[in-house]
Order: C-alpha cells, then sequence, then structure tokens
C-alpha cells in the first residue's frame, strides 16, 4: 500500500511538472464557467419576460446544483473530454520511455502500479471537481 | 559451497516466431565481475531483461539468489539492480527526487534511505546534482544517475546493459572504475560489444552470438584462446613452402604475394627465433618479421562464424 501511493505521488508530480495537468485545468475551469452561466442563463431571461413564466421559476438552486438537473450533468459530459488526454499516458509513457524497465525490475506487483496510476488519476479529478465546485459557490 | 548469486537453466525466449536466445545456461559466483559479450542483436539485453523480471523468458528458470524469478518474484528482484540499455529516467524529476523514488519502489525503509542515496549519489559521482532535474544533465551524467539507481539500495547483484554506451572516452573510463567499484562487494554482471571493455574489467566472461552461449569461461582462458597462430614475413629470396613447413611448429603456409608470406604455427611465439636462424642460413633475405596480432575482434568474429555455421 505504501508503495502505491509512493507511485500515485510520484505520477501526481509528474503531471503536474508538465503543462499539460495545468493547461487542462484551465481550461476545464472556463469550461465550468460557461456551463454555469449557460444554466443561469435560462432563469435570468424568464425573470426578466416576467408574465405567467415566473409562476414555474422556483426551486432554481436545486434545479441548478442536483442532478439530474443543472450543471452537474454538463460536468460530466465534459469530463469525457479531459480524461482520456491524461490516462492514455499513462502506461504507454511509461513503456515508450523505458521506465517500465524500472517498475518491473523492482519488487513491486503489477497491481500496485495500477492502483498508484488509477490513484493518481482520482486526485486530479478531485481536483477538477473542486475547480466545479468553486464556481458553484 | 555457496548458492551461485545467478543460476539460469535452459532460457529460452521468443520474439512472435523467431528465438531471441535458445537453452542459455549461466551460473554466476556471488562477487566479481562478469562479462555478457555479444554482437548487436546476439541476445544480451533479452537475456539481461529476463534475468531482471523486465520479460517473462518462453521457456527455462531464473534463480537469484537461489530463488525462483517466476514463484517469488518480489523476493528475488529485491536482490537486483538494473540499468537497462536506456537509463530509466524519469527528466522531470530531480536527481534527488528521483533516486528516493526509486528507493522506495525497492521498498527500503525511510531511515535507511537518506545515507544509502547519499552513498550512492558520493560514489557515482553526482552528489553536486542533487537538485537538477535530469532533464538537464548531459548523457554522461544521465548514465551515473541510472547507475546510482541500480545500486542505491545495495543489492547483491547489479546488472548493467552496455553501460558505457554513448559515453565519451574520458567517461568511459570513470564509468569502468566506478564498476570495479561497485563490484567490490558484490557481484556484476554487465554487457557489452566492445572486446576490449569487457577485458579491462572482467574476470569471467560469456559470449553470446545468434542467441547461444558460445564462450564461456575466465578471462585468462580467453586471452590463451586469443593468442597469435601466424607470423606474417616478407622475404626478398623467399623459399618454397616445403623448405617452410619443415622449421619445427609450422603447420601451413600462405603466399600472400610472391615475397609476403603468413605462416601459421602451433602457437609456440619462439618460431620466430627458428625463422631468422633458418633464413640466416639458407639466404632468404628476411626484410621484416611480425606476429600476426589476432586482434580481439577478429577472435570474436571467429568465435561467432563458428557458431553461426554450426
Amino acid at each position: 500500500m505504501k508503495t502505491t501511493l509512493k507511485i500515485a505521488r510520484t505520477e501526481l508530480a509528474l503531471l503536474f511538472y508538465s503543462p499539460i495537468a495545468w493547461f487542462l485545468l484551465v481550461a476545464f475551469l472556463f469550461q465550468s464557467g460557461l456551463a454555469y452561466t449557460t444554466a443561469i442563463e435560462g432563469y435570468l431571461t424568464q425573470q426578466q419576460m416576467g408574465g405567467i413564466g415566473l409562476r414555474y421559476l422556483q426551486f432554481i438552486t436545486n434545479n441548478m446544483f442536483t442532478p439530474p438537473y443543472g450543471i452537474w450533468p454538463s460536468l460530466a459530459g465534459k469530463l469525457y473530454l479531459y480524461l482520456p488526454l491524461l490516462t492514455m499516458g499513462l502506461m504507454s509513457r511509461e513503456i515508450s520511455s523505458g521506465t517500465i524497465k524500472l517498475l518491473y525490475s523492482s519488487p513491486i506487483k503489477v497491481r500496485e502500479i495500477i492502483f498508484g496510476k488509477f490513484i493518481a488519476m482520482m486526485v486530479y479529478n478531485l481536483a477538477l471537481i473542486l475547480i466545479h465546485a468553486t464556481i458553484v459557490v | 559451497m555457496q548458492t551461485p548469486i545467478v543460476r539460469i537453466e535452459h532460457l529460452s525466449h521468443k520474439y512472435s516466431s523467431s528465438w531471441a536466445i535458445r537453452d542459455i545456461n549461466i551460473e554466476i559466483s556471488q562477487s566479481g565481475i562478469v562479462g555478457l559479450l555479444g554482437s548487436n542483436g546476439a541476445g544480451k539485453s533479452t537475456t539481461m531483461n529476463i534475468l531482471c523480471g523486465a520479460l517473462n523468458q518462453t521457456e527455462g528458470n531464473v534463480f537469484i539468489g537461489g530463488i525462483d524469478m517466476r514463484k517469488e518474484p518480489e523476493a528475488a528482484k529485491k536482490l537486483i539492480g538494473f540499468l537497462p540499455q536506456n537509463p530509466p529516467l524519469y527528466m522531470d524529476l530531480s536527481v534527488d527526487e528521483y533516486l528516493v523514488y526509486c528507493a522506495n519502489l525497492r521498498k527500503m525503509k525511510k531511515a535507511e534511505i537518506r545515507p544509502a542515496l547519499e552513498d550512492a549519489k558520493e560514489r557515482c559521482g553526482i552528489a553536486h546534482f542533487s537538485d537538477r532535474l535530469i532533464r538537464n544533465l548531459s548523457g554522461g551524467y544521465r548514465q551515473r544517475v541510472g547507475i546510482a539507481q541500480a545500486i542505491v539500495h545495495r543489492p547483491r547483484l547489479v546488472v548493467l546493459d552496455e553501460p558505457t554506451n554513448g559515453l565519451d572516452p574520458n567517461q568511459i573510463i570513470e564509468v569502468r572504475a566506478l564498476i570495479k567499484e561497485i563490484a567490490a562487494d558484490r557481484a556484476v554482471i554487465f554487457s557489452s560489444h566492445i572486446l576490449s571493455e569487457v577485458q579491462v574489467l572482467c574476470k569471467e566472461i560469456k559470449m553470446i552470438e545468434g542467441g547461444r552461449i558460445v564462450f564461456a569461461d575466465t578471462m585468462d582462458a580467453f586471452n590463451n584462446y586469443v593468442e597469435p597462430h601466424s607470423v606474417l614475413m616478407s622475404m626478398d629470396n623467399p623459399p618454397v613452402d616445403t623448405q617452410l613447413l619443415q622449421i619445427p611448429g609450422a603447420t601451413k603456409v600462405d603466399f600472400l604475394t610472391e615475397r609476403q608470406i603468413r605462416l601459421y604455427f602451433n602457437g609456440d611465439p619462439s618460431i620466430t627465433e627458428t625463422i631468422i636462424e633458418a633464413s640466416v642460413r639458407n639466404g632468404w633475405r628476411l626484410r621484416e618479421i611480425s606476429l600476426d596480432k589476432s586482434s580481439l575482434d577478429e577472435i570474436f568474429a571467429q568465435l561467432s562464424n563458428h557458431t553461426s555455421k554450426n
């Protein structure tokens, strides 16, 4: 378990030493902002138009922030774009740079390697979701 | 007798349809440097990768310190430090970060890591580069970081795959000295396609060609094997070949040109004296005589051809 965490830590460090991780965070931040604005825009228009539409203008918080309405489903839709960009290189980068031999010749199990990388990706995605959450707050 | 640190039994490996190595048997004792020699594509790297668990063999068994690599890979791999042909470096990490990571991968205890790290860096001469990114190091220093990585957990067996590849002559000398130092208290297996290098470093030599071991013995035996067996002469008034064959020890005569002769003999170098005496006595007018130092590279080619014909 300890080794798994070490692998995860190094993987994350490597990820953040490259510009791609930062770039994705920024792009995602922008996109979350966009998603939020789009979602709230409808209500705003409705409010400004007034009239009978105002009757349906209720539970806005609920409709914005709780699935299956509002911005969370759109987040799920957009993560599809980001995740493969990060995960596709996890093993193949090790193989192409030859560092896989370091892992293979070390006294660790393959599942420790994979789990380590998985944890690293979990943490990164948590960062993405936190960004989304900041927008919400 | 102590258990040998490495025992390889009937090792074979197949890449899709062609055999890279076939029925390799090696036994390596506890300490000293063993050279694995072979031309490019002979199977050196394949053997080393299998030895270190980076590749799964098709057939055969590998035992490290008596532990079966297939049954208990983790216990066996703890005894190994491996430097593949391309050092497995993470370019974006600093030297310290990288070595700590390697130490962790080898499951070292936290308290042991620091001193081991300093020791490895000291030995490899990279102590002043602790905080440098590996990306910013030159090739020679990257190679040293690679070696440091292989010795940081103080393994009993260090496997180095062409460690001097791509280094300049000065660096090669330094790396050789380093390898010698490392080998003081552990076994080192070291591969190269340069004969002189193996000759300088190793006490034992295994030659691989076409995936098979063609020569496996001590360095002394190898040197005996490559002693000169022919002498090159030029004479202004050369005799016919039967006369030359009468010289004791001579086995075969080749006329390269009218005046240049190559004489093969049974290995006793004192034949030159006999030839000179005979020349003076018979008026052959010997102008030049030299022992053919069959260069190691020639022997290499000979041995290689020898097996490919079989």
